[in-house]
């Protein structure tokens, strides 16, 4: 396994900037998920990375070695396509030993047949090795595509969201399976997804990007907690963070240049006596119960635990802990109240 | 027209069909009715195809000769077909169709094929250089065979220069040898035909997704696993459809034969359809002719069967 390292990636297709002065590291063995909406540049940074495009500045480096201008062949680097991309005309078997038999570093069969039935173990797929790519349920598919990219014990390992197209009981039970194959490789992932739950669960680390920059990077906890910008702050959690003016919720004593504030919904209490709200809906979700409220002018989510009942068009009172409040200003960037947030590298 | 006319209009209309027919119309079933639209095409299949098959299956068991309306026709079985399955020279003009078919399939599916991977970039002017190597395909087989007989010219024509730019054979004649002949007619063939397999394999290389061969990239294939692997069983449904398309054509090719060499010199390159119009046409044979048309019929029609068995079994 390796460290991968972008240096000051840009790459335009026309006019558009898909990805803009993208510098970031991910260590040995680290689960780093790129996080953010579509047109954000994720894939178009996996793909820079994998080698299928060339940037139009800046570097990859794969262990300290400069691979800007190599192969995909050259680079060592297995990518689990969304599209899942096996092999239509061959088995199972033979998408799975497809990488073993690459010319110039072609592996006996006796261990292609080892290793191929070793993977289909792990993946439970081994009671479909002798059929056809396309005899496969999505399920299936995805594991094979998965199963192709261990096969090899690559530099580095790059999914683009490769859960996207599962239903969405099999997405959990990948997503479990997911991290513990990369505990037990002690394998370096690089993860895109626009699923903040799938980067919540996976990763060690997070990276949003929006528009072709990265604007916070650190662990899940550490963005959930302190977001640097509204952005940030609405990409983990559902349902996202709650953005206001600072009047909706009676927050009188703001710091200087504060022209929004952002709370979640779980820090949000239902009071006797406090700013008075509407329940517009109510979602129980069984854990927890999500109720949209309106207030004066603005409506936010509030998160309650289900032994807390209330209506559809009941009348509530609630409060929020000021500690627990996020102050923004006119640009969207948080305002430091003392709080550190890491940003960038 | 206002609503008010249009109703007007159309009450008129059924005062002015006639009782009978008005009621038939009502009482027709939906049907009836579509009987009724679709009639007027069947009639004119039946006239023009279904009926001269079958008439033509008829007079492959007669003595029937066209050019002698009025000589008494007799019913003579299966003799027609004896003769024509006996003779050597039916074998012949088989052997003839047979190695013209093989020869410009072979040739068209190489070229067509290498064309096609060649074009399938995409380069400066690609669609211009797509549309001039279509253009041989939409000239009419007659015209091209005509305008072949130019280029084919031992003194004049632009071909025996050509090769007798690269190696000094003296002025070739084409048409007029017995050994070249069917080389001709194979090759004006190939060069009119070709396009449409460099079309369907277009077709075939364009339904193939990129991330197929990015997949291969990142598994570190070469060229030779990556055509293997994915471009040759993606193309090959396609490339089989227009071979079968172009060899059923090139058996019944007549036109361009025509055009070029009459079946000659003397009948070495007399296709199954040049022999065929002889028969019927110079000496007047009907019913033999008939016999034979009907054994070109059938082997086309097994022929194409097992085809396309074949074909169905690698689109799976």
């Amino acid at each position: 396994m390796s460290e991968l390292r972008l240096q000051g990636l840009r790459k335009t297709f026309g006019a558009t900037t898909a990805v803009d002065d993208l510098s970031l590291t991910v260590a040995d063995g680290e689960f780093l998920v790129l996080l953010g909406p579509t047109g954000a540049g994720k894939t178009t940074t996996l793909r820079l990375v994998a080698g299928l495009e060339q940037p139009d500045a800046g570097s990859v480096f794969i262990n300290g070695h400069e691979v800007t201008s190599r192969t995909p062949a050259e680079r060592d680097v297995a990518f689990v396509f969304q599209q899942y991309s096996l092999y239509p005309h061959l088995t199972v078997y033979d998408n799975l030993a497809f990488p073993l038999r690459a010319p110039g570093r072609r592996w006996p069969e006796e261990l292609i047949r080892a290793r191929v039935q070793e993977i289909a173990a792990m993946l439970s797929i081994a009671h479909k090795l002798d059929n056809r790519a396309t005899e496969l349920s999505g399920g299936e598919m995805q594991r094979v595509s998965i199963g192709r990219a261990l096969v090899r014990t690559p530099n580095l390992y790059l999914m683009d969201e490769p859960l996207s197209s599962l239903d969405a009981k099999l997405r959990e039970t990948m997503r479990v399976e997911l991290k513990r194959i990369q505990r037990d490789l002690g394998a370096t992932i690089l993860y895109v997804t626009h699923d903040q739950l799938e980067a919540m669960t996976l990763a060690d680390r997070i990276a949003i990007l929006e528009d072709g920059k990265l604007i916070q990077i650190g662990s899940p906890r550490e963005i959930y907690e302190n977001p640097v910008s509204i952005q940030a702050a609405r990409r983990l959690g559902s349902p996202p963070m709650n953005i206001l003016p600072p009047a909706a919720l009676r927050i009188l004593d703001v710091p200087a240049g504060t022209e929004r504030i952002g709370v979640r919904p779980e820090d949000i209490k239902l009071v006797e006596d406090g700013i008075p709200a509407s329940v517009k809906n109510l979602e129980h979700l069984g854990p927890e119960t999500v109720a949209l409220l309106a207030l004066e002018r603005d409506t936010l989510y509030l998160s309650l635990p289900p032994s807390q009942q209330i209506r559809r068009g009941q009348r509530v009172n609630i409060k929020v802990d000021r500690e627990k409040v996020i102050f923004f200003n006119g640009k969207g960037a948080r305002i430091d109240t003392g709080k550190t947030a890491e940003v960038g590298r | 027209m206002t609503t008010k006319d249009k109703t007007t209009f159309i009450q008129k209309l059924a005062l002015a069909t006639p009782e009978p027919i008005a009621r038939k119309a009502r009482g027709l079933s939906d049907r009836a009715l579509a009987w009724l639209f679709i009639s007027p095409t069947i009639i004119l299949l039946l006239a023009i195809n279904i009926f001269p098959l079958l008439w033509t299956i008829y007079l492959s068991f007669t003595n029937y000769h066209a050019n002698r309306p009025n000589m008494h026709v007799r019913w003579i079985g299966l003799r027609n077909y004896e003769r024509i399955l006996g003779r050597e020279d039916v074998w012949e003009f088989m052997q003839i169709t047979a190695h013209f078919v093989f020869w410009t399939m072979l040739l068209q599916v190489l070229i067509g094929f290498t064309l096609a991977l060649l074009i399938n970039r995409n380069f400066k002017g690609a669609s211009f250089w797509v549309t001039v190597i279509l253009i041989p395909m939409m000239l009419s087989p007659a015209v091209v065979g005509t305008f072949w007989t130019y280029l084919y010219q031992p003194q004049t024509g632009i071909f025996s220069y050509i090769i007798n730019a690269f190696h000094n054979f003296g002025p070739i004649d084409m048409i007029g040898s017995v050994k070249l002949a069917p080389w001709a007619i194979i090759i004006v063939d190939t060069w009119m035909w070709t396009p449409y397999i460099v079309l369907l394999t277009l077709a075939g290389l364009r339904s193939i997704p990129d991330y197929l061969y990015e997949a291969a990239e990142i598994d570190r294939a070469n060229s030779w696993q990556k055509f293997w692997h994915i471009t040759f069983p993606r193309v090959l449904p396609f490339l089989m459809l227009a071979v079968l398309f172009r060899g059923i054509e090139n058996f019944k090719m007549f036109d361009m034969v025509a055009e070029l060499t009459s079946g000659g010199p003397g009948s070495v390159t007399e296709v199954v359809s040049i022999a065929l119009k002889r028969a019927a046409f110079e000496s007047w044979k009907t019913g033999y002719a008939s016999a034979l048309a009907i054994i070109l019929f059938v082997t086309v029609f097994a022929l194409g069967n097992i085809y396309v068995k074949a074909l169905n079994r690698v689109k799976q």
